[in-house]
């Protein structure tokens, strides 16, 4: 496997069930030790794409390719590379969480045990309780533990912080920062598909948005928030007409105006100055806002 | 030190801490030999990319700001740097020109504005004065 | 692979399907116990305990993980498909023999001395290799158990109306049908490996499929909140009732069909010799039993429970509806149908005893009743549909035996009391023992029914109140007992 294999890589990738196309013509590529965001609504196709990752589903068409492997040729490989948190956390009811995690981790050939105390610290699980009396949370919390301690190299999380309380969710979020990012950096690799954007922000550096089954928008982190803008102009009486070129128009009451620019806000910027405003200014869409206004171009004055 | 990351600036968030580096070091919050915080808990804390925060603290490196010291963590480099007073003045300018800005809002013309800005200024020696002595 | 590995798997495999195999094998010593009342019933639930019971760990080898909804779990492990199947495989391979070995050790043979020498091997093979099969397809363990089980029987039948109306009523007309049993269900073992192993390897599982809330299953959503009520909302809950019970209904359907074709094609007073009333019986039983397990079980498993529980209509009348249709279901479809059957397209001769030899006297009515009562109880209590069926099997027999033991200790005590004068008059007055027994019947189906009650709706599952309710239920059968002695003893 040399270096240069991407994690993932989704070429064409689609999946009907019966007439619909829960995924098509989805393509993306997630590089080695990246933080990856996979961004959409409810029903958009993120939790059929993943089961096309983990042969849970296979593609009616596309190719699907973990570490330059075919999941569904190449199961046993492909699976013991990765380790994958679902939405719907499900367990054996008799079994304890040690239990569990000596089950998961049989499967493994490493099993790191120092990461498995100190996780079980910090979530403070009681070891000898059943799973079925374990909370949402907690059940997050146990497959999360048993994900890490495997050391994969590629982390899928699908929806993993829905309806978890914010203690817990941010608790997550640093745990996949430390225990599992940080054990090796440059290799580790998290592909988290989610709709709660904001939390994941800090940690996602590529993300793709996905709706309909097909993707919208590819893009780095950094170069979407720098595209990105919200322009707030106001002027000293309530312009006529307003030249603002590409931007789209936000939001107008009176004399201010609020603009949504996508990569062109040098030359919208030129063109509202030289309308003499009284107060320009403008601000950097965060990673949700970029989502709101791709999916929803009507509702996004917010 | 603090770190006051935001999303909403359209600079990077790597850019971001080293510049709150370099004005912590350059306003004396930070000095020489102090401490920076470790990459995996500083990440961990701000929920961040810990790749991110790796980085800042290598960029911070390669300009000489912070030097990594082997089973210690990274310091601030004890050295003065040249560039200190340009940030220094950089960072004075700004909050006076957050000042002048309120002025002449508030109709404070140029003169009275100068004789204000000694006034305050003599004031705060003072009282500096007086807690050394006191 | 390590050997670590293999035991783990291969020991959570056991753990999965261990309470099932328990509970068939102590259904089946059923048939050893001492000789008395009621000694019929309890060795037939014993042998229909042994018929399902491998099917049933078959079935719920696979079935469990679609009910705990652990697919990703185990599918997202670093071992391959084919493994995974060998091991569960592995698990029912043992299991199924070893129930095997029960049964001779019970000696169960001569139970089944009217069929064929080698029908106590089909339970066997058809548990390894349909069961799991049928449930991967189904995606329910009960679709997958049932069907399974309902092979042998359907074949028979088939199997015979074909003889008779090529050979006419002879011997080889019975050798044919057990040929075309024989070579049926190895064929159906032949489908079921090669099939199951291959439906396996190519398991897909889509979001529905976690356990809960299955798609295309029935449809179980809250009346809609409006002022003005539309329809009827016990007619509503009963429709929902019905649709939960789609199973059952399937199962009556069936039957009804499997019937008609097998006169139409053949017809013939033959067709309800012992070994085709015996079916009837069975399918009759079966019928009542499942139609109970799946009302309250059924609704934990698909998550549906507990926004049942929250509608505006209070739980012990969505309760009784319940009930009723699960009574009703099962009196219509186990006891009546195939009376009605009969009565409606009778086989050729049409001998008067035409309609009891369906094998279901009067009185069968009762055993229906009790055991859809006893069914939903335990049914109450379980997770999952299977489960309850299976877990209620040694429970038939203990309350048979229990009833047993109670009989003549009060019968005694009661004769020793008869002479009573007040006595005296209530029985003139009483009437006909049939009816005494069909009320008292009635009145302890509905005494489990509602100790049933609490343990639907509250989520805690306690053993205190588990066993007050059979104290209870020793208590109203002792004294239904002594009721019926004092009214019909002379």
């Amino acid at each position: 496997m040399t270096p240069e294999m991407p994690a993932i890589e989704i070429d064409r990738l689609a999946r009907r069930f019966g007439r619909t196309d829960a995924v098509h013509d989805l393509s993306l590529r997630v590089e080695r030790g990246r933080c990856y965001g996979f961004f959409g609504r409810n029903g958009a196709g993120k939790t059929t794409t993943i089961k096309c990752l983990l042969n849970l589903l296979r593609p009616t068409s596309g190719t699907v390719r973990v570490f330059g492997l075919d999941p569904a040729r190449d199961e046993v490989d492909v699976k013991s590379r990765l380790a994958y948190v679902p939405d719907a956390v499900a367990f054996y009811p008799w079994m304890t969480v040690r239990d569990t995690l000596d089950y998961v981790g049989s499967f493994r050939p490493r099993w790191n045990a120092a990461t498995e105390a100190a996780l079980l610290d910090r979530f403070r699980l009681n070891v000898g309780q059943k799973t079925s009396h374990l909370s949402k949370g907690q059940r997050t919390q146990l497959a999360l533990t048993a994900a890490i301690c495997g050391e994969p190299e590629l982390l899928v999380l699908d929806e993993p912080t829905s309806g978890l309380d914010p203690i817990v969710r941010r608790e997550f979020i640093q745990t996949v920062i430390g225990a599992f990012q940080d054990a090796d950096p440059g290799r580790r690799t998290v592909f988290v598909s989610t709709h709660l954007i904001a939390e994941f922000e800090g940690l996602i550096d590529q993300f793709t948005i996905i709706d309909h089954g097909r993707d919208v928008l590819t893009l780095g982190a950094d170069a979407a928030r720098e595209r990105y803008q919200k322009i707030h102009a106001r002027f000293a009486t309530a312009p006529a007409s307003l030249n603002v070129g590409d931007a789209r128009v936000l939001r107008r009451s009176g004399r201010e105006v609020e603009l949504f620019v996508n990569g062109n806000a040098a030359d919208v910027l030129a063109r509202l100055r030289a309308q003499s405003p009284e107060s320009l200014t403008t601000e950097s869409l965060t990673l949700e806002e970029i989502f709101v206004n791709t999916l929803q171009p009507q509702m996004a004055a917010v | 030190m603090r770190f006051q990351l935001t999303f909403k600036s359209g600079k990077p968030v790597y850019l971001q801490l080293v510049d709150q580096v370099k004005s912590a070091a350059a306003s004396g919050a930070l000095r020489g030999g102090d401490p920076l915080p470790s990459i995996r808990p500083l990440a961990e804390e701000l929920r961040i990319n810990r790749n991110t925060v790796a980085k800042a603290y290598a960029e911070l490196e390669a300009q000489g700001v912070i030097e990594t010291l082997a089973g210690k963590g990274c310091f601030l480099v004890a050295a003065a740097s040249p560039l200190r007073k340009d940030a220094r003045v950089r960072l004075v300018s700004e909050k006076i020109d957050d000042a002048v800005i309120q002025a002449h809002h508030l109709q404070i013309d140029k003169t009275e504005f100068l004789r204000l800005a000694e006034h305050r200024f003599d004031r705060f020696e003072d009282s500096r004065d007086r807690a050394a002595r006191g | 692979m390590s050997a670590r590995t293999w035991a783990r798997m291969v020991t959570k495999e056991v753990r999965a399907v261990a309470p099932i195999w328990g509970a068939v094998a102590l259904a089946m010593t059923a048939v050893k116990a001492p000789h008395g009342t009621f000694e019929n019933v309890l060795q037939s639930l014993g042998a229909l305990s042994y018929f399902m019971g491998p099917a049933a760990v078959g079935a719920f080898s696979v079935g469990h993980e679609f009910n705990y909804g652990t697919w990703p779990l185990l599918l997202t492990q670093p071992v391959s498909r084919q493994r995974l199947m060998l091991a569960k495989l592995g698990v029912v391979v043992v299991l199924a023999f070893a129930l095997y070995g029960v049964a001779l050790g019970l000696n169960m043979a001569p139970l089944f001395r009217e069929f064929s020498p080698k029908v106590m091997w089909l339970p066997v093979v058809l548990g390894i290799f349909v069961a799991p099969w049928l449930t991967l397809v189904v995606r329910r363990a009960i679709g997958g158990a049932v069907f399974a089980s309902a092979i042998p029987g359907t074949l028979l039948v088939a199997g015979h109306t074909f003889a008779v109306k090529v050979l006419g009523y002879t011997t080889d007309a019975d050798r044919f049908a057990n040929a075309v049993v024989f070579w049926g269900v190895v064929t159906a073992c032949m489908a079921g490996a090669v099939l199951g192993w291959r439906t396996f390897v190519r398991l897909e599982i889509a979001s529905g499929d976690a356990g809960h809330a299955q798609a295309g299953g029935p449809t179980t959503r809250p009346a809609p909140r409006t002022a003005v009520a539309r329809g009827n909302p016990v007619v509503k809950l009963f429709a929902k009732e019905l649709r939960l019970q789609s199973l059952t209904l399937t199962i009556g359907g069936c039957y009804a069909v499997v019937y008609v074709v097998s006169v139409l094609t053949a017809g013939g007073q033959p067709l309800f010799r012992t070994i085709t009333a015996v079916l009837t019986v069975v399918y009759a039983s079966l019928l009542s039993m499942i139609a109970g397990a799946v009302a309250s079980a059924e609704e934990r498993q698909i998550a549906t429970l507990d926004s049942q529980l929250l509608l505006p209509m209070a739980v012990r009348w969505q309760w009784a509806v319940k009930a009723a249709t699960v009574v009703g279901l099962a009196l219509a479809l186990g006891y009546e149908m195939p009376r009605l059957l009969v009565w409606i397209l009778p086989p050729d001769s049409r001998a008067a005893a035409a309609v009891t030899d369906t094998g279901l006297s009067p009185t069968f009515a009762l055993v229906v009743v009790m055991f859809a009562a006893i069914s939903l109880y335990v049914s109450s209590i379980c997770r999952g549909t299977l489960s309850a069926l299976i877990f209620a099997l040694p429970v038939y027999a203990l309350t048979v035996m229990l009833i047993r033991e109670i009989v003549d200790p009060v019968t005694r005590t009661v004769f020793n009391w008869i002479h009573v004068p007040a006595l005296d008059a209530v029985r003139s007055a009483a009437p006909s023992g049939i009816v005494v027994i069909a009320v008292i019947v009635a009145l302890l189906a509905s005494l489990i029914v509602g100790l049933a009650l609490p343990n639907h709706r509250y989520a805690d599952r306690s053993v205190s109140r588990i066993a007050a309710h059979a104290a209870i239920f020793f208590v109203a059968v002792t004294a239904g007992l002594a009721t019926l002695a004092a009214l019909t003893i002379q």
